[in-house]
């Protein structure tokens, strides 16, 4: 379905709003801040109770996330009050351990305990976002086994080891890398030699993608589908990805297709390049007709500019504890559980977001108030039940935390049942919650598949001409879920932030991550960057240091932590 | 209704009636020839022909399928009624002599199928190429170097 927009209005939304002005610049501002903040706040909260030790029985996963969303809402009702229509939490907090990859975000009345344990590797994940003007962040901590007291301080006994260690470093320097090469748009000609195509200079998809790639290949990682370098205008910042189609889509972004390739590029048969090639050629003609028709199918061949903004989101993992060679790809959790014999992991997905293409008459009275509030609160960003509670946001700042969660979990009740109303009527999408496994590669080469490459696996939620996750082999995103038995899990690690190039003052601006609060956890990993572009890399990380270098970069500063809400949260006894 | 033999038919009822019948006949016909509505069409269907019409929105941020395709060549030349008539016929005769080479050729298509046989070959010259790559795998070929120095990140620090 279509929605009826005129041509002006369109041009309007889609360009003259996305300008840079000093209003626009200072939402993102704000937003940025908000996110930034929030995150501080969550890493304070884990740390505080796994490894400084300050509470009796540590949060659990899903305190963490309404603690975390009721701080980010605390934050967003103090600005910009009767200024502007829309504000609010852009992705809810999610919170992913080890192998789980996204959308992981309990209710509180899930019971089950999920707390994390030494050696794990946590994802914080969240988002705000001003009258449409959007900021997430993502930062992957590790948690530590208990440390050791230096200078009347707490500290890690020592640093991470092993995969998880290199996942870490190598996200970290691809991310840095990444957003000085975005810087690098304000001043294409100070671009290394190594990386200007045909002597023009000029930050490409493909630039991106190869200095990621040679990253994740130096640490012997591999970049996890769901990564991607996009460009975010208002009110699309990626948070539909899957469920609504973006047209000029404009971001390089990984998938299967692309470890596939990878692997073919490593085979010793001369004929492999041949192979390679031609299918390159065969790709590009195919997107290169396609983008006439529309542009919402990713290329690399796109070039940033000065004057947008960009989300980093860089997802890695480690091959280091498999011998074989094989590829990495996600799993859908769902919640029904005894399937294939197995004691799986299940989890109802919680995080919802607004279809508005579709419309239908409710039966319930609870689901047509639902769907009233989910249209006029959330529009068409994700949200979570919890949301629509009266009782949410927590008040962080008073003593009855349990009775208010307790509250919460009532009011939950009677939302669910309007909620699953309209789900089934498809007004509502809930965003899967995904797992990362490594897949032996002879398991995909021995299996038959007669069929081809047809048939798509709805429930994953891919951007448009991405819907075969091997092309060169034919198989297809079905095919692929069916060898997810032979799957391992493996762990992942994840960085994204939000880069504001702004060509007015001539600067970068981080809206989120950086220094403050995503500087990396205590890690040692056995490998050092190398390939072919490790000069190139470290002469664009040595330009970003400095604005007398070459890029000037911004970080936003997140506000400082009231110390209330640290007591609230310290005092917290919960169970 | 009177039969026809009878003395007292209703000659203007019945001429009437045929009159009415072939109108709607010949209504039909041109129906079933003219392109069909958008709305009749499905979302991602074939037919991408489809007249767009007006109150079609021209909305950039939503993904159909496909753009519409440009339409509206404007001319300002004339058709008598007698002309029109006659370029239809004459397309009606071209599109029928069109379709019948079209189906001799898709007969001859048919006989060899070498495209098929071809897109095999290729499937299984990638499949060669990562055989290739999981045994040297398990020989080892593809380890990273290791570097006796790492890489250290952070501080020692919760």
């Amino acid at each position: 379905m279509q929605l009826a927009v005129q041509q002006e209005d369109a041009d309007i939304l889609l360009k003259e709003k996305n300008v840079l002005d000093e209003s626009v610049l200072d939402k993102y501002r704000v937003s940025g801040q908000i996110a930034q903040t929030a995150l501080q706040y969550i890493i304070s909260l884990i740390n505080d109770s796994y490894h400084l030790s300050k509470q009796e029985t540590p949060l659990t996963v899903q305190e963490l996330c309404i603690l975390g969303d009721s701080f980010l809402s605390k934050l967003l009702s103090r600005v910009y009050n009767n200024v502007i229509r829309e504000k609010g939490i852009a992705q809810p907090t999610t919170i992913e351990v080890n192998e789980l990859i996204a959308g992981f975000a309990p209710e509180i009345d899930d019971e089950g305990a999920y707390t994390f344990t030494a050696g794990d590797v946590v994802t914080v994940s969240l988002g705000a976002q001003i009258d449409g003007y959007t900021s997430t962040v993502a930062h992957t901590i590790v948690i530590y086994p208990a440390g050791v007291e230096i200078n009347n301080e707490v500290k890690p006994n020592g640093p991470l080891l092993g995969s998880k260690a290199d996942a870490i470093c190598a996200t970290h320097i691809a991310t840095e890398t990444v957003v000085a090469l975005l810087g690098l748009a304000l001043s294409p000609e100070k671009l290394p030699a190594q990386l200007k195509v045909n002597g023009s200079a000029a930050v490409t998809g493909g630039q991106i993608r190869a200095v990621v790639d040679s990253i994740a290949d130096s640490f012997n990682c591999v970049v996890l589908p769901g990564s991607k370098v996009r460009r975010v205008r208002r009110f699309l910042a990626g948070q539909a990805e899957g469920i609504v189609a973006e047209r000029d889509f404009k971001g390089t972004v990984w998938d299967e297709s692309h470890q596939e390739q990878k692997l073919l590029q490593k085979s010793t048969i001369s004929s492999s390049t041949d192979l390679i090639t031609s299918e390159n050629n065969t790709s590009n003609n195919n997107t290169g007709t396609s983008t006439q028709n529309s542009s919402a199918i990713p290329t690399d061949d796109f070039v940033i500019l000065a004057g947008e903004v960009y989300q980093v989101d860089i997802r890695m993992a480690s091959l280091g504890e498999f011998e074989e060679a094989g590829l990495i790809t996600t799993d859908e959790v769902d919640h029904f559980t005894g399937k294939n014999n197995k004691d799986e992991f299940n989890c109802k997905s919680t995080i919802h977001i607004r279809d508005f293409a579709i419309t239908h008459h409710l039966k319930l009275k609870t689901s047509r108030r639902l769907l009233g509030e989910v249209d006029k609160r959330f529009s068409v960003y994700p949200f979570k039940l919890a949301y629509t509670c009266r009782s949410f946001p927590i008040k962080l700042e008073s003593d009855n935390l349990a009775e208010q969660i307790a509250q919460i979990k009532q009011e939950l009740k009677t939302n669910k049942l309007g909620l699953s109303e309209l789900a089934n009527r498809h007004l509502i999408n809930s965003k899967p919650i995904q797992v990362t496994k490594f897949i032996p590669l002879d398991k995909i080469l021995l299996t038959a598949n007669p069929t081809g490459n047809r048939g798509i696996d709805m429930t994953k939620p891919v951007l448009p001409g991405m819907e075969v996750p091997l092309p060169n082999l034919g198989v297809s995103s079905l095919m692929l879920r069916g060898l997810l038995k032979h799957g391992k899990p493996v762990a992942n690690v994840r960085e994204s932030s939000t880069v504001l190039i702004n060509n007015v003052g001539n600067e970068v601006i981080r809206l989120t991550g950086g220094s403050k609060t995503s500087t990396p956890s205590w890690v040692h990993s056995q490998y050092k960057l190398a390939g072919p572009y490790v000069e190139a890399i470290e002469q664009i990380v040595q330009l970003s240091k400095d604005k007398r270098f070459g890029i000037k970069v911004k970080e936003c500063q997140p506000y400082k932590l009231s110390q209330t809400v640290g007591q609230a949260a310290e005092s917290m006894q919960l169970d | 209704m009177a039969s026809k033999n009878s003395i007292n038919k209703p000659k203007i009822k019945i001429s009437a009636h045929s009159h009415a019948k072939t109108l709607g006949k010949k209504r039909a016909a041109r129906a079933r020839k003219n392109p069909s509505s958008r709305s009749a069409t499905e979302r991602y269907s074939e037919k991408a022909g489809v007249a767009p019409r007006p109150t079609d929105s021209k909305a950039i941020a939503l993904y159909t399928g496909e753009a519409p395709k440009p339409t509206g060549v404007v001319t300002n030349t004339t058709l008598s009624n007698k002309r029109a008539k006659k370029l239809a016929r004459n397309q009606k005769y071209i599109d029928q002599r069109n379709s019948k080479t079209k189906t001799q050729e898709d007969a001859e298509m048919d006989i060899d199928e070498e495209t098929a046989e071809e897109k095999q070959t290729r499937v299984e010259k990638v499949k060669a190429a990562l055989w290739s790559v999981v045994e040297n795998q398990t020989k080892g070929l593809y380890k990273v170097a290791v570097d006796g120095e790492g890489t250290t990140l952070g501080v020692q620090a919760f």
